[in-house]
């Protein structure tokens, strides 16, 4: 009898309620449309569904709360998920914040990133932070962007040419010249190609000064960078 | 009260103390341990003892070729790609300082590609061995649309092939985390689309491309990969049976069922761990399904 209260105390509907939402949350990919609809529907009902979200942040369960708050568009969860992932994240809270940004809490949002760009982060996380800038179109400044190329980090130096590809496509006209002589002489080849290419897309017309730079990689050291160079060159 | 109910009362006793305190520790975040953040740890499955007997084939040769390949990990109908930042994740975890009996940390990485990992190490039986281990990714952006517009798309998934099926015969342990494309992947490149943005899925069960190219590396002579994972949906039922009939001996992991993506990550490190720290079968195994949340994956045949 002491044995059954012991158990019956310990299976809180917070437990129960735990196991369910996360089940829900499972079918929110690899299902058919119709049954991640349901699983939405049925999590819009959970009882204190945003605590139980919150509370999950900082369990193993912490990536299912993330999909649900997205998949529910949970806009008003930015502001905890701003001040969580200030301790430190895998990039996955800010990847939850980028796809619940509005236009109420954008600026606030769009000031901590510029600052979390400049301090030390997880590189998950500045990748995070930069490819939702480009996406926006906010721009950063040259001397930022340069920073974020001389990056310890291959995958930042990496995103940093990827927002700047971002940038020049929605600006339309020539910037962030020292971000791409930076990029062409790092030392890891992958990010000397990606710049390459990205030069070769751009859409305009490019300043005389730009010409160095197709000089810069006719110079490089492997043959598949000098081969891509000379189709940059025409 | 006789001695049998006294036996089962005290039994109902402990289970109910247990579930008490396990219910307790929850709520205190004392037995779940994972706390993210920055803390390396969240991952690991720390192995118990080694069987050097199992991998003496896998690991004969001094240098250790172990290749991780993403696939492009679209989330079709919407454009986002997850693959770039798995991979970034993936790569905190491997350069992570080591904590005991975890051994999918401690790498360091070439300066003039990234992708390229390299550890020294003395494997169970105090063997000298470099683990060279390469992980790519599929994805140029995390937006499909945006990727097929872009040259440098099309290279990295070049690339990613081409690491993926030299691998299988060259490698000697190949781990794919992607997508099934119900039974048409491994794929690297954005997929086939309907007209309303979903993944073509007739076409890839039709046309199967991915796995064509598989089996086809897979039936060449020479040495051949030791350890195929596939870390995809429903990998075992997509899979397994065509890869069995082209190479029986081979040691796999798949999945039974749908994979949800920290579980693919999760299995994925415990996979790599294990090979590396030589676990032994039921560790293997318990490493695979540590912490999968929704869904695990299955170790075959390379214990005989």
């Amino acid at each position: 009898m002491i044995a059954l209260l012991f158990i019956l105390a310990s299976w809180t509907p917070s437990a129960n309620g735990a196991v369910s939402w996360q089940m829900q949350a499972s079918k929110l990919t690899g299902y058919s449309e119709a049954i991640r609809n349901e699983a939405l529907v049925a999590l819009k009902k959970t009882p204190q569904i945003q605590d139980k979200l919150k509370a999950a942040l900082t369990t193993s369960d912490r990536y299912l709360a993330l999909d649900v708050m997205s998949a529910l568009g949970l806009h008003s969860m930015v502001g905890h998920l701003l001040e969580v992932s200030e301790k430190g994240d895998d990039g996955a809270i800010h990847l939850t914040i980028n796809t619940l940004v509005s236009g109420d809490n954008i600026q606030p949002v769009l000031e901590k990133y510029v600052l979390r760009l400049r301090r030390s982060q997880a590189p998950a996380v500045k990748v995070a932070i930069l490819d939702y800038l480009g996406r926006l179109g906010h721009r950063l400044g040259e001397a930022d962007l340069a920073a974020l190329a001389r990056s310890s980090s291959f995958e930042v130096r990496s995103a940093a040419l990827y927002y700047a590809r971002l940038m020049l496509g929605k600006l339309r006209k020539a910037d962030y010249y020292h971000v791409f002589r930076r990029t062409l002489q790092d030392a890891a080849t992958p990010l000397r190609i990606q710049t390459i290419y990205t030069l070769q897309e751009l859409p305009f017309e490019t300043p005389a000064e730009w010409k160095n730079l197709e000089v810069l990689c006719s110079k490089d050291p492997v043959e598949e960078v000098r081969r891509l160079c000379k189709e940059l060159r025409g | 009260m006789s001695r049998g109910r006294k036996i089962l009362v005290a039994l109902a006793l402990v289970l109910g103390l247990a579930a008490l305190l396990l219910q307790i520790g929850r709520k205190m975040g004392i037995l779940n341990s994972e706390q993210l953040g920055d803390n390396p740890t969240a991952f690991i499955f720390p192995l118990q003892k080694a069987c050097p007997k199992a991998y003496t084939a896998l690991l004969d040769d001094r240098e250790i070729d172990i290749r991780v390949v993403f696939g492009y990990k679209d989330a079709r109908p919407s454009r986002f790609v997850g693959d770039r930042y798995e991979k970034a994740m993936l790569l905190q975890y491997l350069t992570a300082p080591c904590t005991p009996g975890w051994h999918a940390c401690g790498f360091t990485r070439s300066d003039s590609d990234p992708d390229q990992l390299h550890k020294t190490s003395l494997t169970a039986g105090k063997v000298l061995r470099d683990f060279k281990l390469t992980v790519v990714n599929s994805a140029a952006g995390p937006d499909d649309d945006e990727n097929r517009r872009d040259g440098f798309q099309r290279w990295m998934s070049r690339r990613a092939a081409a690491s993926f099926l030299d691998g299988i015969e060259k490698a000697d342990v190949v781990f794919y985390n992607g997508h099934s494309r119900d039974g048409g992947g491994p794929d690297f490149a954005p997929p086939k689309l309907t007209l309303d943005k979903h993944v073509d899925y007739d076409w890839y069960a039709k046309n199967r491309p991915g796995v064509e190219q598989l089996m086809e590396r897979l039936s060449a002579h020479g040495k051949g990969v030791d350890l195929l994972g596939l870390f995809s949906c429903a990998s075992r039922g997509h899979f397994l049976e065509e890869i069995r009939k082209a190479r029986p001996k081979l040691a796999t992991i798949t999945s039974p069922r749908l994979l949800y993506y920290t579980d693919a990550l999760r299995n994925l490190l415990a996979g790599l761990s294990a090979v590396m720290g030589q676990a032994c079968e039921s560790d293997f195994n318990a490493a695979l399904r540590a912490r999968a949340e929704v869904g695990n994956s299955l170790l075959k045949g390379l214990f005989p």
